[in-house]
């Protein structure tokens, strides 16, 4: 130990003090007068003052490295101790490993894939600086829009522009679908993605860079296999033949949350979709780059003053309702899919919160089963004369290095986790995630283990070095059993946490259960699906209106089917569109007047072909052609809020849309589902296929057998070039909706049961620990005559007592959870009766087997080497 | 009696690195080594050698440890470290090379031999 630490002063007095007495001491012996030996001594001591500052100076200096490396020392020591210790009885570490990997795995999972859908940055150079513009709430930007605000702007040093399309490519054997982004011609210069083969294209955002295409680097290896040859080749898209000039980066997928197959420019759209530009009002997704110094604010300024000299602006100005605008940064997903996933994130973090709670909880325990074990080691360290502090941060040592291990082992589980959750997402969706942890994941992951090695380790790491030293010393490690109150409270909370976790995974399940047994209004078994998209083709308008006639007569002709119809939407397909309406006689101007509405587009014989009936009125007939009076069919919800308590057939009503069109009702519809499993009503209209012509229908037909092949087979005699699909149950398209719901459910389930594992671990350490430091005891109560059963009996009430607690505390809890998330099940009571039968059962289940096995195990040891044991 | 010897700048490290490794000395026991060890042809300005004591402590060349001396007085002892005896040789072979060098040129008549 260095001796006169502490104040270095005193230590450098010291040693010049002796210094001098012993100077003065040899001169004096030498013969010299005591008086002119110490002024001799003070001269070869030369410059005292400056010296000593000097001294001073040097020693506060050196006493800091100095604990500095006796610091890091200790922590060397510390972490090598840890690994001794951990690696002489791995049995204990490697369950806490296990344990702790899959908490924090589970979090990792979750974060990485929050990360990816909320804040990550698209994989160019400076992401920072690319921003999203959206017009109004968060739409896209018409194209005239986006032409004259790209062309004018000097906030961003290039705005590009990106929309997903779906044409059919040229092959050898027919036509197969592919998914288009139409970009700007300026989209790839501007947001900085390189080409990995070949070249890009380039120009002004309108510009016309002539019939190229860029593959996307997925695409490539997929559809080519990789063919270095593929630059220069010819792609027959909507059957005209397109140039590929360049394959992108690996990295990039889409300005958005999507995954295009190829590029091409924008120019070609009317090309590929087969109608006249201004006919087409598809909108774009315009992201930016911000010039140099330019900030989001003076983007939106400009972009807002440029709106305002469109001609599309001036209508709009003049109804008082100016068009507004955000520009927003461009990271994660598109705003409007952000708030629900935002909500979706949250919920989950909090779930996976609790899961590794419930692991910290569990390895709390199994620490302070092994703390007991140590208490004579610890004692002996103490009584050796090592401080307290040194101890536990010795304990935290090995609880830290614990949790790294195990989050090492966790970033691999979220590697196959996160691949799990994008699984997820039905195949036939061109969305892309990007889920897959990266450095923002490590880093997380790092922080989260060291934070869980101090939670789980602190309060047994104090426990453990509380030690009556000499109580400890004198007694034996047998006679020491005390029932650990803190162990029990561990293990309630687990048991709870768990508890809640299967209470609401049971909750979700049955509500999902639920779902899938609606009732959606109409008979949509034995319906069959067939989707047509003659866009695919190029057809333009008339003949793909005379093909979709066609394929309703043919389709109706086929053997088996009893009922055809096309319509533009299915309900619960996941897809939706909307506009505001309001009845003819009120005023137009008067944004208040009008209430949302959704609709589809239909041929004659849909009601019929779906078995929605009609309430009042007609079915569409061949009479609503295209230059007759516009008709419309109302359902119930929709007549009620227009006109209540009249009768709607003959009423006329107006859409918020270009011209503020009107249209006279000939029908009124029952109520279905639409949108959502358990909307509320839901105001829906239909509009004749021959007044509101559409390039993709699909075709619904009521079957009687396997009248599936026959269909497609019917619909591709009429165009063999055309790529379909497979037909398939209606049934099967409805299940969009229920996606969330299913990922939720299944979430919930997969969490559920990693918590009750975690439990059941929890509760068998804690058995087994407990047995094992009486093995002595019951072999004496087991050779004094006592029955196996009764010894059991002891067993499992001690533990299953405390499971109880945790049980019913748990019970609470969950049925809290139910009422806070009612609004989200779907015809479950929150306090849903299977569920709360089942969930004790299937704890009570677990527990119990998780107490007999190590008690079982004691219990089959003859008593006699139980003993000697001992 | 000749003038007694100023110590060369930089040579005071080397001259008590050199005196610690017959043994653990403190300060003033150091001191008297060096000048009974010289003859009394050296004079050690004492606050030098305290302040090259310090420093090459800070630099790990030599570690300090309260001690008791024969007397009975807690001093404290200083002795040297592995990196200070690695230091000590670097710094001998220069000396040595410099104390050659220059007596070559200082004895070196002219004309040669």
């Amino acid at each position: 130990m260095e001796g006169g630490q502490g104040n270095p002063r005193r230590g450098v007095d010291e040693e010049v003090r002796l210094h001098i007495e012993q100077r003065v001491a040899q001169l004096v012996a030498e013969g010299m007068n005591r008086e002119w030996a110490e002024a001799e001594a003070w001269r070869r001591f030369a410059r005292r003052e400056e010296t000593v500052a000097a001294l001073y100076h040097t020693a506060r200096k050196r006493d800091r490295r100095m604990r500095m490396t006796t610091w890091l020392e200790g922590w060397g020591q510390d972490v090598r101790h840890a690994c001794r210790v951990l690696v002489r009885a791995p049995a204990l570490p490697a369950v806490v490993v296990l344990v702790l990997a899959l908490g924090i795995g589970a979090n990792a999972t979750i974060f990485s894939a929050a990360y990816g859908l909320l804040e990550r940055r698209l994989p160019v150079a400076d992401a920072d600086r690319l921003a999203r513009v959206y017009r109004g709430d968060h739409s896209p930007l018409p194209m005239e829009d986006y032409l004259a605000i790209a062309g004018a702007t000097e906030t961003f040093g290039a705005l590009t522009a990106e929309r997903m399309i779906r044409v059919g490519l040229g092959a050898e054997d027919g036509t197969e679908p592919v998914q288009a982004a139409l970009v700007s011609a300026n989209y790839f210069t501007g947001l900085g993605v390189a080409a990995a083969r070949g070249r890009v294209f380039a120009g002004a955002p309108g510009a016309d860079p002539g019939a190229v295409a860029v593959l996307s680097h997925r695409y490539w290896r997929t559809r080519f296999g990789a063919d270095p040859g593929v630059v220069g080749r010819t792609l027959r898209l909507a059957d005209r033949p397109f140039t590929v000039v360049g394959v992108a980066a690996p990295e990039w997928v889409s300005s958005q949350a999507w995954r295009p197959d190829v590029f091409v420019p924008l120019a070609s759209h009317a090309a590929l979709l087969g109608v006249a530009p201004g006919s087409w009002n598809g909108s774009l997704y315009v992201t930016g780059r911000l010039a140099e110094g330019r900030t989001r604010a003076q983007a939106l300024a400009e972009v807002e003053a440029l709106a305002a000299r469109l001609p599309s602006a001036a209508a709009a100005v003049a109804t008082g309702q100016p068009v507004r605008f955000r520009v927003e940064h461009a990271r994660g997903l598109t705003q409007e899919v952000r708030g629900p996933a935002t909500l979706a994130s949250v919920f989950l973090l909090a779930l996976v919160a609790l899961v590794l709670l419930i692991a910290c909880a569990n390895v709390a325990n199994l620490l302070l089963a092994r703390a007991a074990f140590r208490t004579r080691e610890m004692a002996v360290r103490l009584a050796l004369g090592v401080t307290r502090w040194r101890l536990v941060r010795q304990l935290l040592t090995e609880s830290v290095l614990l949790a790294l291990v195990a989050g090492v082992a966790a970033v691999a589980l979220a590697v196959v986790g996160s691949r799990f959750l994008a699984s997820l997402v039905p195949a036939g969706m061109p969305i892309h995630l990007s889920l897959t942890p990266d450095a923002a994941v490590l880093a997380f992951t790092a922080l989260l283990s060291v934070a869980t090695g101090v939670l789980f380790g602190l309060v047994p790491a104090l426990r453990a070095t509380r030690t009556d030293v000499q109580g400890a010393l004198r007694e034996d490690a047998r006679g020491g059993y005390r029932r650990s109150r803190l162990r029990a409270a561990f293990l309630v909370a687990q048991v709870s946490l768990g508890t809640i976790l299967l209470t609401g995974a049971g909750l979700f399940a049955q509500s999902l259960r639920n779902a899938r047994d609606l009732d959606p209004g109409f008979a949509a078994a034995e319906v069959m699906d067939l989707p047509i998209d003659v866009s695919l083709r190029g057809y333009d308008e008339a003949r793909g209106r005379a093909f979709y006639d066609a394929v309703a007569e043919r389709a109706a002709a086929v053997a088996g089917v009893r009922a055809a119809a096309l319509a533009n939407l299915v309900p619960l397909g996941g897809a939706n569109r909307g506009a505001p309406m309001q009845p003819a006689a009120a005023d137009p101007d008067d944004r208040t007047a009008f209430q949302q509405a959704y609709y589809n587009t239909v041929t004659p014989g849909y009601f019929a072909t779906l078995q929605l009936p009609l309430r009042a009125g007609r079915d569409f007939t061949p009479a609503d052609e295209a230059g007759a009076a516009p008709v419309v069919i109302v359902n119930e919800a929709a007549a009620q809020a227009l006109w209540p308590g009249e009768r709607a057939v003959g009423q006329v009503l107006r859409m918020w849309d270009e011209g503020m069109p009107e249209y006279t009702v000939v029908g009124v519809a029952a109520d279905a589902v639409y949108n959502a499993l358990g909307e509320g009503p839901t105001p829906f209209l239909y509009f004749p296929f021959a007044q509101d012509y559409r390039t993709d229908m699909v075709l619904h037909a009521r079957v009687a057998g396997a009248a599936g092949g026959r269909l497609r087979d019917a619909v591709a005699a009429l165009d063999p070039a055309l790529p379909l699909e497979a037909a398939r149950p209606m049934e099967a398209d409805m299940g969009y909706a229920l996606v969330p719901a299913r990922i939720g459910a299944g979430l919930l389930g997969g969490f559920a049961a990693l918590a009750l594992l975690l439990a059941a671990i929890g509760i068998y350490a804690v058995t087994a620990f407990m047995v094992a430091r009486r093995t002595a005891e019951i072999a004496v109560r087991t050779a004094l005559g006592a029955r196996r059963w009764d010894v059991l009996r002891l067993i499992l009430r001690e533990t299953l007592g405390t499971v109880g607690v945790g049980l019913v505390l748990g019970l609470a809890g969950g049925a809290g959870l139910g009422v806070l998330v009612a609004s989200q099940l779907y015809g479950v009571d929150p306090l849903d009766p299977l569920t709360f039968t089942a969930v004790p059962v299937v704890l009570l289940a677990v527990a119990t087997g998780a107490v007999l096995l190590p008690a079982l195990r004691a219990l089959a040891l003859d008593p006699v080497v139980a003993l000697r044991r001992e | 009696m000749l003038e007694p010897l100023s110590v060369l700048k930089g040579t005071l490290d080397m001259l008590a690195l050199k005196a610690l490794t017959w043994r653990p000395m403190h300060g003033f026991e150091l001191t008297r080594f060096l000048e009974e060890r010289s003859e009394h042809r050296m004079e050690l300005e004492d606050a030098a050698l305290y302040q090259a004591l310090y420093r090459m402590e800070k630099r790990g060349l030599v570690a300090a440890e309260w001690g008791v001396t024969e007397e009975n007085r807690r001093a404290r002892f200083y002795s040297i470290t592995p990196k200070g005896q690695r230091e000590l040789d670097r710094q001998t072979a220069w000396w040595l090379r410099y104390a050659d060098t220059v007596t070559g040129l200082v004895t070196e008549s002219p004309g040669g031999r």
